[in-house]
């Protein structure tokens, strides 16, 4: 018998994990950089060069939209992809599997509305834009002020993140994984609806106070237990068609119709609640209301203030 | 006690829907050995190999590579043995090179320029992606990672599964020669094709319905098992006429035609000393022992009787 008398090429001493983790890592940037890298692109242009997104709803609404494909496909590369066999036969544990795409997808989903979030928030487009534009075309635009709603950009995709990933991950055929997905994002949707309601019961108004603890909470709950399952998880070795029958379909169909219909009927239970924002403004009008104006110097009379109710005074002359 | 490279106690798994698919398997195969593991379509055979190597879960039991349990072991265990499988699918977007890319991230053994060098011999393009590929393609590609791993234990499970009889026989010849390279690795290959097993084990288990039935050097299976015709002058054969080691026999009017499994022949003497007896003795191939004993008319037989 010979040996092949090439030279060995070490993954390095002592089994250096860290090698191993810049593999799957590569692995997983190779195949999902088609998706992450326009979606950067959009966020780069939609924030920073086009201010469309010029809101922290609009970041809400961009994180999710990632959520959406980005957590399924981090979750389920190698179910979709028939290839789960070969994966789990390859020294990397399940444990570092899950954990390596875990740090892709929730660090590209947690960037993105964080650094979103931030921009917004201290309203960096428009001072880079200040710097070389002061042309007077475009009017500042107005900066959003409602803490609440920073706060749920970031809290909600990334626990839309967690339910996906944890559900998808352990599905075993391309069908569970799609309805594990919906599952992860309904789940995600109850805690926020069940947080909303919450506030809306103890304040009387929609502060974040619940719904963003609770979805800050439920993050690491479920990618602890999706960390529980995946370990022990069993591998497949094909691709699975999406299957089951009309039938299954139609339930399926009908419980989310219901679901979805339970979640909007709550979501306009607490619509009509005021936001803490809405809250400091109606005080302020009040208050406003109340109090006398101070007299107002034009020229070089002195007139008094005009009523709160804002009618025009007696004389009818505005002050002139 | 030579130590075992793979090891299996009382191994079960039953798949939902109640279908068992092994049941209490035993066994043990030598380091260094080459071990073919044959059994009909849905013996167990891949439900074995995929427990072994932890892409399943067992329901009781125990199985272990090179001591460990592939299910629970780290990184640095499971590096040791490399896996094909009969319907393995590879990232079908990669090309060979950037496959090659991958693996070298998680074997401390990986051999680059032994993969180019295989990927020669085997007729790959570098820089093909798997996906198109064909199907014989796409086992070598398989193939080659797993022994560019310099793996210590390499665990093949019907390889040449799908493939045309000429491209399997190019695949079985590159595999047996790759393993002729493979200084002190551990093979344990499985398939339904005799003759592939033929040309690569030392050593062979027959598996039937989850377990192993008979777990034995080749060339003592072959030359144990034989079939035997004993013709009889005239009338038939006595009532409680028997030949000895007889796994299973069938009579025809004064012929008694019976495989059997025998150390030595001399243990037909008492037969052939019967008066008016006329004893015929025929050497059995793995395939036609395979299909002696596991054929439609013998179902069950050798499992309940025959084991050595």
């Amino acid at each position: 018998m010979t040996t092949h008398d090439e030279t060995l090429v070490s993954a390095g001493p002592g089994g250096n994990e860290w090698r191993v983790t810049r593999g799957l890592l590569w692995l997983d940037w190779l195949r999902m950089c088609g998706y992450i890298l326009p979606m950067f692109a959009i966020w780069l242009v939609g924030i920073w060069v086009v201010p469309v997104f010029y809101h922290p709803a609009w970041v809400l609404a961009f994180g999710m939209m990632y959520v959406l494909v980005g957590a399924t496909a981090f979750a389920a590369m190698d179910v979709m992809g028939g290839s789960e066999e070969f994966t789990f036969a390859l020294p990397p544990t399940r444990a570092q599997l899950y954990l390596t795409r875990l740090l892709l997808g929730l660090g590209t989903t947690v960037a993105f509305t964080a650094l979103g979030v931030l921009a917004v928030g201290l309203d960096l487009p428009q001072m880079l834009w200040g710097l070389f534009v002061n042309s007077g075309f475009t009017g500042p635009f107005p900066v959003c002020d409602e803490p609440m709603v920073y706060g749920l950009a970031i809290a909600l995709p990334t626990a839309a993140f967690a339910c996906v990933y944890s559900l998808a991950s352990n599905a075993g055929t391309r069908t569970t994984v799609m309805l594990n997905a919906f599952a992860g994002l309904l789940l995600a949707g109850a805690v926020l609806i069940g947080g909303l309601l919450a506030e809306a019961g103890l304040w009387d108004r929609l502060n974040g106070y619940v719904s963003i603890p609770a979805l800050l909470a439920i993050t690491p709950m479920a990618l602890l237990i999706g960390y529980g399952f995946y370990v022990r998880k069993e591998g497949i070795n094909r691709p699975t068609p999406v299957g089951g029958s009309r039938a299954s379909w139609v339930w399926v169909v009908i419980v989310v119709v219901v679901v979805v219909f339970i979640m909007l009927l709550s979501l306009l239970r607490v619509s009509h609640r005021p936001t803490v924002r809405d809250e400091e403004f109606r005080l302020e009008r009040e208050a406003a209301r109340d109090l006398p104006r101070p007299a107002t110097e034009v020229g070089t009379a002195t007139v008094p203030a005009r009523p709160a109710d804002n009618t025009t005074n007696e004389s009818g002359e505005d002050g002139k | 006690m030579i130590d075992a490279a793979i090891e299996a106690n009382d191994l079960s798994k039953t798949f939902p829907g109640g279908v068992v698919a092994v049941n209490g398997l035993d066994l043990r195969v030598e380091k260094g050995s080459v071990y073919g593991l044959i059994g009909r379509n849905g013996a167990g055979k891949t439900t074995l190999i995929r427990m072994l190597v932890g892409v399943l879960r067992p329901d009781g039991g125990v199985a272990r590579v090179l001591g460990a349990d592939m299910l629970r072991s780290d990184r640095r265990t499971r590096q040791r043995f490399a896996y094909v499988s009969q319907t393995q699918q590879l990232h079908a977007w990669m090309t060979v090179e950037e496959l090659c890319h991958y693996l070298s991230h998680f074997y401390e053994k990986w051999d680059a320029a032994y993969a180019r060098d295989l990927a020669g011999r085997f007729g790959l393009a570098w820089d093909r992606q798997v996906g198109l590929m064909s199907g014989g393609e796409q086992r070598k590609v398989s193939v080659l990672l797993a022994f560019a791993a310099r793996p210590e234990v390499l665990l093949l499970d019907e390889p040449a599964a799908g493939l045309d009889p000429i491209a399997r026989r190019e695949l079985i010849d590159e595999i047996i020669d790759v393993i002729g390279r493979a200084e002190g690795c551990t093979v344990l290959f499985s398939t339904h094709i005799i003759s592939d097993l033929e040309r690569i084990a030392d050593t062979v288990g027959i598996m039937d319905r989850g377990r192993i039935i008979t777990s034995q050097n080749l060339d003592d299976l072959k030359s144990r098992t034989k079939r035997v015709q004993v013709v009889f002058d005239g009338e038939g054969p006595p009532r409680d006429f028997v030949i000895p080691g007889t796994v299973r026999s069938k009579t025809e009017g004064p012929v008694v035609t019976a495989v059997v499994r025998i150390d030595d022949e001399s243990q037909l003497d008492a037969v052939r000393a019967i008066p008016g007896v006329r004893v015929n003795v025929f050497a059995l191939g793995l395939e036609e022992t395979f299909i002696e004993l596991f054929g439609p008319a013998s179902r069950g037989e050798f499992a309940n009787g025959g084991t050595s």
